[in-house]
């Protein structure tokens, strides 16, 4: 008699709760081989739920999360002083206006790079450039701002112009000394976006060209026989083919609109550029440890952990009726 | 396929290559450009000779970089960290994954234990609390602070556990008839045959903590337990070369260091990034695999 058959029959016996301490009982060794992974889960992602807690308390780290006093306002009140400070929109602005620019551009162009890619027939070629595109992916965060510390300074190096960007400026006598692209709020976006586009470019699209090597190549023979040129195929079929891709891709992103990280930020960020490079994350990170306000440093955090939760669930909602898939 | 000989076919050829030829220049001269920097000589440098290629060929930089400074050490760091985290990760991530790819039937308060995990993939409760627990635990200026909060990442766990699913059934159930139990089946039949998939989750934790520097910044104190990623944000983008070098109390490699600031700098940045440079064309496959299964099961 096979097991399920036992099972089934003690279920109609026993409810749910005797099935489940029969399969207990009987399968122990996986309880026992998720017991180490199930402690760090609940170490490490559900004790910080519950120091959320301070979130809505004056956080005293002798007294601890319980014993701490509950903040005034009915335990609100770091919530109502984050939304009553004079930058609040601006840090949220600032967050959304970094990631729909990295939508827009990073979005249309590894599409683009994964089309262009689909069209090269020569199978070493398009081997090598792929292969040479994923190659800033597997180079750190730390290391890309450090490249972009050194290449845009605007001190020392050849007759004290600054960085290889700043020399190449002035050789070619676009300006006559060097501009600290760094230090200005007005080069910060282009700077975070333009060395986006160069880390994920290529690794954006490998989901994309998987799409497009399923395509039936049958489609574009016929379509070949009535006559159709290779850009009309492009966008007729292939990008037709990879919409559903695209749709839910993108869909994925904008739900992750607010929950911008704050590493590469940091590292970007400097004082004279505060006014566009304090994102939220950035904001949490620099009151929090910076300053040492735990307690509305948390409080922020909730806020926009709950906003993310939101919008993620409604990209969801969004990519179901639209395109039938979604993530659960 | 009939080959296309129209006018605007060729003209899509050449679109096609300008870009991709583009692309790769713009992705490989930083590369090159560091390391041309960082071994040409800093006055050859200074006289504007370094724009691809290196001039006035020399190791200085590199021997100063080694000799002095808080490089090599950070360098060793990372190597232990790395080799520790991705041992410790993997054994986590496999020891929970395959528990969770079994049926219902047998893994009691299954649809319990995937809502605990698949939670923590939607919310995150922040910076703060999470570094209050670390330094609840104790963990706090300690390397293990940059192990043991990371140990398993969801991500990863749920291509360990949808590539567990994909062994086919009739495998554990011919070794059931043979009378083997759970444990068998793990270690003598699902491991073995997982060695794919235990590569690419082993490599995906790392490259994540060989590339890590923030978890570092947050948790870490003494300078002697820095990763060499923390170490190269100290030394190039906060400037702080000669103010480590003077708490190293190396005073004599001080002139050495001001006139060769630049190529150190750039030799620093190299080091950094040329193991991962070494590796990824032999790893790459493996990463592809892992997006193509995660974007699967999202």
């Amino acid at each position: 008699m096979s097991n399920e058959a036992v099972l089934s029959k003690d279920q109609k016996k026993v409810g749910w709760w005797g099935t489940q301490m029969i399969a207990f009982k009987k399968n122990i060794f996986l309880q026992a081989l998720l017991l180490p992974g199930l402690i760090y889960y609940i170490v490490f992602h559900y004790f910080p739920i519950y120091g959320l807690l301070i979130a809505f308390k004056d956080y005293n780290p002798r007294l601890g999360v319980w014993a701490s006093e509950w903040a005034a306002n009915g335990g609100f009140e770091h919530f109502v002083r984050f939304f009553s400070i004079p930058n609040v929109w601006n840090y949220i602005w600032n967050t959304i206006i970094l990631s729909v620019l990295h939508i827009v551009w990073l979005f249309p162009l590894s599409i683009i790079l994964a089309l262009f890619l689909n069209e090269v027939n020569c199978a070493w070629y398009k081997k090598l450039v792929q292969t040479i595109s994923y190659l800033p992916h597997f180079v750190s965060v730390a290391a890309v701002a450090g490249m972009l510390t050194m290449f845009l300074s605007s001190q020392g190096g050849p007759g004290n112009n600054g960085g290889i960007i700043n020399q190449l400026l002035v050789n070619m006598g676009l300006i006559s000394e060097g501009i600290p692209f760094l230090d200005q709020t007005r080069w910060f976006r282009t700077i975070y976006i333009g060395s986006d586009v160069w880390s994920s470019i290529g690794w954006s699209a490998i989901i994309y060209i998987a799409a497009l090597s399923g395509v039936d190549q049958e489609l574009y023979e016929a379509a070949t026989i009535d006559g159709a040129t290779r850009v009309q195929k492009m966008w007729h079929i292939s990008v037709q083919m990879i919409r559903p891709t695209i749709i839910t891709l993108l869909i994925m992103q904008i739900g992750k609109i607010m929950s911008l990280g704050s590493e590469k930020a940091l590292l970007l960020q400097r004082e004279s550029t505060m006014e566009v490079s304090e994102i939220l994350s950035t904001y949490i990170y620099n009151q929090g440890l910076g300053n040492g306000y735990f307690d509305y440093s948390a409080a922020v955090g909730l806020f926009n952990s709950l906003i993310n939760v939101l919008l993620v669930f409604a990209a969801n909602i969004v990519s179901r009726k639209l395109t039938e898939t979604s993530l659960w | 396929m009939v080959k296309d000989r129209s006018i605007s076919s060729l003209v899509l050829d050449i679109v096609i290559h300008i870009t991709l030829v583009f692309l790769v220049v713009v992705t490989l001269y930083p590369i090159i450009y560091i390391f041309s920097v960082s071994v040409s000589s800093a006055a050859a440098y200074e006289a504007g000779k370094v724009v691809l290629w290196p001039a006035e060929f020399t190791w200085d930089a590199y021997k100063i970089v080694f000799e002095a400074g808080t490089v090599p050490n950070a360098f060793k760091n990372t190597v232990i960290y790395t080799v520790l985290y991705t041992v410790l990760s993997l054994f986590f991530t496999t020891t929970m994954a395959y528990p969770l790819s079994r049926p219902a039937e047998k893994l009691a308060f299954k649809g319990f234990y995937n809502k605990l995990v698949v939670f923590t993939m939607f919310f995150n409760a922040g910076t703060i609390p999470i570094y209050l627990v670390v330094q609840s635990v104790g963990l706090l200026d300690s390397m293990w602070s940059l192990i043991i909060p990371a140990l398993i990442t969801t991500y990863n766990l749920v291509v360990m556990r949808t590539f567990f699913v994909s062994i086919p059934v009739e495998l554990e159930e011919a070794a059931f008839l043979d009378g083997a139990n759970e444990f068998t089946i793990f270690y003598k039949i699902v491991l073995p045959l997982s060695k794919a998939a235990i590569a690419t989750v082993g490599l995906f934790y790392g490259v994540y903590q060989w590339n890590s520097w923030y978890s570092a910044m947050l948790y870490l104190k003494t300078k002697e337990k820095f990763p060499l990623q923390l170490v190269l944000r100290d030394i190039i983008v906060q400037n702080q070369m000669a103010a480590e070098l003077a708490a190293q109390g190396d005073m004599s490699m001080m002139t050495e260091v001001q006139s060769n600031v630049e190529s150190i700098k750039y030799a620093t940045l190299f080091i950094s990034i040329a193991p991962m440079l070494a590796v990824y064309p032999f790893i790459q496959k493996y990463f592809v695999k892992g997006v193509m299964v995660g974007s699967v099961k999202g």
